[in-house]
């Protein structure tokens, strides 16, 4: 799981797994007639693909829904269960699939306030608690 | 569980009626091992809220079934035709696009209206109802979003032995995915049929003429189920 940019070559998304790899900038990918922000990628469903385009943002926004797992899903995984993993609307508004840090998972709460990680060399990007 | 204080004692319930199903199969996976609310509160948390006696398990296995004009089917010897009533599916990637996915996640209703519509019945006709079960959740969301009870209620309802033989709607009588066997979709079709050919031994529904069988998945990559199928089977045209 080290370096997911090579897995996802050629992709639509690995704009997004680049630039998170090569300088920790997190990617959205906007259309560029309506402004409205999407993620994964993916076709304006108003403007079609030829609208978009990727674009940094500051990464922020607020936990939508999460679990904690008690088994670690990859044996990579292991050394951190039980850890959190959630859904976030990000403040451009999308979702986000990631895990939360920073914080034990009984104190995390729907609605919490959390922003990107960086740092740390993360090769996904997770996030903390702002 | 957050917007309607279902429980996981609701969760154990759903667990423990399901393996009284399958005591009575001997080809279910969980045959001979009965469980109590108990053993269900003391199995480990795999990924909040279920822990491993709300899951369903891999299975080897085979399922079989034809699928034929309902003229031929007559004609075939030895054979008990069942009859598709009625069939609908819903998918809700319009949520997707309009960020409102997770309160509302599978996709019921437009599937159960077309269904229903083409089978020219209504809920109550609904002799079994087989739902699709991979965890306890499922059954719970399932009876809510048909109507078998009130939104919020399918916990106590299953509590309250709702979907047990006897229950308002008896249903995953063969033991569900969960403690019969896992064979994606064709879990609740096969027993379906059972029900309808009056071949369900102990846990055969008196009557059983009309029976509900459901399923759902699909994801597309960034979501999980999402699409929902129902299934309106009868032992007549």
């Amino acid at each position: 799981m080290n370096n997911i940019a090579a897995l996802i070559q050629g992709e639509p998304d690995a704009p997004f797994w680049d630039a998170w790899r090569d300088g920790e900038r997190f990617l959205l990918h906007r259309c560029g007639i309506c402004g409205r922000h999407e993620w994964p990628a993916t076709c304006c469903i108003e403007y079609g693909l030829s609208a978009m385009e990727w674009v940094e943002v500051p990464a922020t926004g607020v936990i939508d829904s999460f679990t904690i797992f008690h088994r670690a899903y990859t044996k990579e995984l292991a050394a951190d269960v039980p850890y959190t993993l959630a859904v976030l609307r990000l403040d451009e508004g999308p979702y986000f699939h990631t895990r939360i840090t920073g914080i034990a998972p009984e104190s995390i709460r729907i609605g919490m306030r959390v922003r990107l990680r960086r740092g740390t060399g993360d090769s996904f990007p997770l996030f903390l608690p702002e | 569980m957050d917007h309607f204080g279902t429980t996981s004692e609701h969760l154990g319930a759903g667990a423990v009626q399901l393996r009284q199903h399958a005591l009575h199969r001997p080809d279910a996976i969980t045959y001979g091992q009965p469980i109590t609310l108990e053993d269900h509160q003391a199995s480990p948390m795999v990924v909040e809220p279920f822990r491993m006696l709300d899951c369903c398990r891999d299975t080897d296995g085979g399922a079989v079934f034809l699928l034929t004009s309902a003229a031929r089917a007559k004609t075939m010897p030895g054979v008990r035709p069942i009859y598709i009533r009625g069939m609908g599916f819903g998918h809700n990637i319009r949520n997707w696009h309009g960020r409102d996915v997770y309160a509302h996640h599978d996709d019921v209703a437009p599937a159960a209206a077309r269904a229903f519509a083409q089978a020219g019945i209504m809920l109550d006709d609904i002799d079994t109802a087989q739902f699709y079960d991979p965890f306890t959740i499922s059954i719970i969301m399932q009876l809510e979003h048909y109507g078998f009870c009130k939104s919020g209620h399918g916990g106590p309802f299953v509590a309250d032995g709702g979907i047990a033989l006897d229950g308002k709607i008896p249903a995953n009588t063969g033991g569900g995915q969960i403690s019969g066997f896992y064979a994606a979709g064709f879990t609740p079709i096969i027993e379906a049929m059972k029900q309808l050919r009056g071949e369900a031994g102990a846990m055969q529904v008196k009557n059983a003429n009309i029976a509900l069988s459901s399923g759902h998945g699909l994801n597309g990559g960034v979501q999980n189920t999402w699409s929902h199928g129902t299934l309106i089977l009868g032992n007549e045209p």
